[in-house]
């Protein structure tokens, strides 16, 4: 008897482990960006970054300051980790998007991918991919959790908003859907509508016959 | 005696008036203007202009350094109860309590008006933030009432409207962008700075900088016209959001220069005539740097001879490059194309007012009902257009809507034109809605209208939509011929690539700095979405030699020409996947009658008629493999190769499969294998080029000399992959069309009614032609 008592203490201690660590899905839905930049040092290395002041601001996550009569300077924000968010936080189910969702649900679609929690970090190098020269910030911030119903399978996305501040050039953004696991674009929409500046320059070229 | 007490009671009368003043406030103003100061006003008031100085005062030549107080009305008033620039909306029984906002600047919070008054000196911070505020609140109040004043006429008279009926009770708010809160940046610090991003619904106004002391918030036909992109947005998403609050939602032009984003332009200024009816945008703040915008012929900013008659209309095309600050100048741009639309509107407007006895006020209302019927229908991605519509009744299917929406068969003037003008037809155009002074406004005397800017570019309403089962099923409207006096169609057969002696077919730009330029810019502006992974970060195998090699990206400019007597507007290039193989074989049913059997063409003497077969088009854009297993989309471009001993064109994957490389080493080595050696970027796989003159060029159009300046919406561009061995021979079968074309969108088989949507897969509503060339060391 108390064997089969210590066994089964053991077997739900174990059980209990391998649930919590068990890599789910991160349905979470996130209120905050992240920034991610070239790493200083190696220039080929895409890198997560504290915000700035400026950029907390610039994002609207900074708190109400007064007016000049009595100007109480910020406490800067600490960076959070969401992917470390109690499961309780969690949404427990992806909205399926795309024809016959019904088929993910009987499992009867080829699944084409699977969600890594480095889809952020991988879209971020993607995004910053040969910027090692320019002064660039990509800011990032999850909406949403998804699943795609494409003609192959299904797919685990993310949408997100992303947010391109260039020294020089200003601010622009859109959002977009991501391959959760490769953190590659699939789709953007919701692109910033520019009247003048940079971002609507041409370029010169040379006339040769092909 | 008693005078004298009479005369003091009387007295101290006065002064006890004088002193204890109004509700709101003092009146303070002096030789300089009002003086704008927290102790003028009671709390929850404060002062803002309600349109920029130009228009308070009727003189367009005040300078920078005019002194903005004297165009403050002394009588203050209400900003707020709350001490921060915050402001809460209603439709109906709706509330948005967190609508709308405006901070000082991108890198600041909330400013704190903690004894909520809100009077500034007007070259304060406080003051431009507090004049956006009031601007923002007086745009969203008014288009929201007029909102629901055309959601009533909607969902009131009996035709068919395109709002949803759940407009104010679905949860997802969408007569509100799902009730998102707009952020406006009074003074951002970016130069020149008027933009609006739907993302993060941030309108940032900055500063101008040619001048000292003017800022964009300073002028509320511009904040206006920021909001009128976040309203066309609204209305471009209601039905797409009633339908499901996740994922894309229309856009009103995709590329940095296409025609959809010249209407988005044009709507936009409107928004600015429909605040304060007056016909001139920007006449403040861009006159600085002499991009002021008129709304009509009669207009002082025209310095051409335009007039507000038949004849002096801003016509289409002509008018696309027209810039009326300097008409000389030829500027391919959405904002100089956009005034077509804003002219159009605006005459439409006095037009309804004069015809149908209602002021102007009524009449801009009404315009503006028929622009959030069109655009609702136009943007919805549930591919229905109205409630009780079957799916794919426009827009292809909501699998495919967005791409249709955004590059198959885009918003163009001639679409949204139709569009309105149908809506128009079912509402003023119909006597048992009695809209016109108690009857009908006349359709021919809205077609002739409509002809004088040259606009008149369809022969149907399409009142039945695109669909694949109702798409030809009527009611048939036909546009009375003889109104089409202005408006010019051309066949597509003219529109060729230059075929002139000694000139070239096509410019490729290869230059690493060039091409890096653009494509970051698209990255960074989310046109695409990267490239492949076989080409160097840097680019370092492009060496500008304008030929395309491998391990290149390069961009490619078709050298376009008008072989008609007729300008051609709104050119657009397709180099997209489409329906044009059979068994992995190139069909040569096309007009191009390319290639020929001995080179490799599919096998036309079975399985034709039929699913997969050559002369059969993808009902589903080869995306649905349960009901059409055998259709697929195919990429533009063969290759040459010998099959035994016979020189043939094959698809890539064909040709790999052959020669090599493997497939690990493809551009897409994950995903897809039919486009692994060279392939056009998504995203950058149209192009768009505003006009060509006849017998020209689109680089002669613009007056382009040797070393053009080209957008990036004008380049088409192409990733070679580092495998390739050179001298590899590759032929890309390109698709064009224009918006003036006539057999390009009406289907002469069925009534010049318009093509249905799954037709744009295939060939018969464009132009086909050839991208030829060898790959080089």
């Amino acid at each position: 008897m108390k064997k089969i008592s210590l066994i089964s203490f053991f077997t739900f201690l174990i059980i209990g482990l391998v649930v919590s660590l068990w890599e789910k899905p991160d349905h979470t839905v996130e209120v905050k960006w992240e920034k991610f930049v070239t790493d200083p040092v190696k220039k080929t290395k895409v890198v997560k970054s504290a915000p700035l002041e400026e950029d907390l601001y610039r994002l609207g996550q900074k708190p109400k300051v007064k007016t000049s009569k009595k100007i109480s300077k910020p406490t800067k924000k600490k960076f959070t980790n969401y992917s470390r968010l109690p499961s309780s936080t969690r949404a427990q189910n992806r909205e399926i998007l795309g024809p016959n969702p019904e088929l993910f649900k009987k499992r009867k679609v080829e699944i084409l991918n699977r969600p890594k929690k480095e889809w952020k970090e991988n879209l971020a190098k993607k995004l910053l991919r040969g910027r090692d020269k320019d002064k660039v910030s990509v800011f990032i911030k999850k909406e949403k959790s998804l699943i795609q119903m494409e003609r192959n399978g299904a797919r685990y996305i993310e949408q997100v908003v992303v947010s391109i501040h260039k020294s020089r050039f200003g601010t622009t953004g859109y959002r977009a859907f991501i391959d959760s696991e490769t953190g590659s674009v699939l789709k953007t929409w919701d692109r910033t509508v520019h009247e003048y500046g940079p971002f609507k320059k041409g370029i010169s070229v040379k006339l040769i016959n092909l | 005696m008693k005078r004298g007490i009479l005369l003091q009671i009387i007295l101290s009368s006065v002064f006890l008036v004088g002193c204890l003043g109004s509700q709101s406030g003092g009146k303070k103003r002096t030789s300089a203007g009002v003086a704008n100061t927290p102790d003028t006003v009671s709390p929850g008031y404060g002062r803002y202009l309600t349109d920029n100085i130009v228009g308070l005062s009727g003189n367009y030549n005040l300078d920078s350094s005019t002194n903005l107080a004297l165009f403050l009305n002394e009588t203050p008033q209400f900003i707020s109860n709350n001490n921060f620039l915050k402001g809460s909306c209603t439709a109906k029984t709706s509330t948005v309590s967190e609508c709308y906002e405006v901070i000082k600047t991108q890198n600041s919070g909330f400013t704190e008006f903690s004894d909520r008054r809100f009077a500034y000196p007007v070259n304060t911070e406080e003051f431009l933030q507090v004049q956006a505020f009031g601007n923002s609140r007086d745009i969203i109040d008014k288009f929201l009432s007029t909102q629901t004043f055309s959601f009533d006429l909607g969902v009131g008279l009996p035709y068919i409207s395109s709002y949803p009926s759940t407009l104010y009770t679905n949860v997802n708010k969408p007569y509100f962008f799902k009730g998102k809160k707009v952020t406006v940046w009074a003074n951002s610090g970016d130069a020149n700075a008027a933009s609006y991003s739907p993302s993060s619904q941030v309108i940032n106004l900055g500063y101008i900088s040619t001048v000292n002391n003017v800022f964009v918030a300073q002028d509320p036909t511009v904040t206006w016209h920021e909001y009128g992109h976040h309203f066309n947005k609204v209305a471009m998403s209601t039905r797409t959001i009633t339908n499901s609050g996740t994922g894309p939602t229309a856009e009103l032009g995709s590329l940095q220069y296409d025609e959809a984003g010249s209407i988005n332009e044009g709507l936009a200024d409107y928004y600015s005539y429909f605040m304060n009816g007056r016909e001139d945008f920007g006449d403040w703040a861009l006159k600085f740097v002499n991009r002021a915008r008129p709304m009509t012929e009669g207009s002082s900013i025209h310095q051409s001879t335009v007039s507000e008659t038949f004849n002096g209309r801003m016509l289409y095309p002509d008018y696309l490059t027209y810039e009326p600050n300097e008409p000389d100048l030829i500027i391919e741009d959405v904002h100089n194309s956009g005034t077509i639309i804003a002219h159009f509107l605006v005459a439409l407007t006095k037009s309804i007012q004069t015809t149908c006895s209602y002021s102007n006020e009524v009449a801009r209302k009404m315009v503006l009902h028929l622009v959030l019927e069109t655009l609702g229908e136009m943007g919805d991605l549930s591919a229905k257009g109205y409630d009780t519509a079957i799916e794919s009744t426009i827009n292809h299917s909501s699998t495919s809507s967005f791409e249709w929406v955004t590059k198959v068969n885009p918003i163009n003037m001639r679409s949204f034109v139709q569009v309105l003008s149908k809506y128009f037809y079912r509402t003023l155009g119909d006597s048992t809605n009695a809209l016109c002074a108690g009857g009908a406004y006349n359709m021919d005397q809205y077609e002739v209208l409509v002809d004088s800017y040259g606009l008149l570019l369809f022969k149907t309403y399409n009142l039945d939509g695109n669909g694949l089962i109702t798409g030809h099923l009527g009611p048939l409207k036909t546009v009375t011929d003889t109104n089409r006096v202005k408006s010019t169609l051309v066949k597509k057969q003219f529109l060729k690539i230059d075929p002139r002696e000694n000139k070239f077919d096509f410019i490729v730009t290869d230059d690493r700095a060039n091409m890096k330029a653009i494509i970051d810019s698209l990255v960074d502006v989310g046109r695409i979405t990267g490239w492949s992974p076989q080409i160097k970060d840097d680019l370092r195998f492009n060496n500008g030699n304008a030929r395309i090699s491998p391990g290149e990206i390069v961009g490619i400019i078709p050298n376009l020409y008008n072989d008609s007597n007729i300008t051609m507007g709104g050119v657009n290039v397709l180099a997209n996947d489409w329906d044009h193989t059979k068994g992995g074989k190139p069909c040569n049913t096309f007009e191009d009658e390319w290639p020929l059997s001995s080179e490799g063409a599919a096998d036309l003497t079975a399985g034709e008629g039929v699913q997969g077969g050559c002369n059969y088009v993808t009902r589903y854009n080869g995306e649905n493999a349960a009901l059409e297993p055998n259709e697929v989309v195919s990429p533009v471009c063969f290759v040459q190769m010998a099959v035994n001993g016979v020189t043939q064109w094959v698809t890539q994957d064909v040709f790999i499969a052959e020669r090599g490389p493997e497939t690990e080493m493809c551009l897409d080595p994950d995903n897809n294998h039919r486009d692994c050696l060279v392939r056009f970027i998504k995203g950058a796989d149209h192009s768009f080029y505003s006009k060509i003159n006849p017998k020209e060029t689109w680089l002669e159009t613009l007056g382009q000399g040797e070393t053009p300046e080209i957008k990036d919406s004008n380049t088409l561009i192409m990733e070679a992959s580092p495998w390739i061995s050179p001298g590899t021979k590759f032929r890309c079968r390109l698709r064009a069309r224009f918006t003036n074309c006539e057999d390009c969108w009406h289907d002469s088989n069925n009534n010049n009614d318009n093509f249905k949507d799954y037709e744009f897969s295939g060939a018969d509503p464009y132009k086909i032609f050839h991208l030829e060339f060898q790959v080089v060391d």
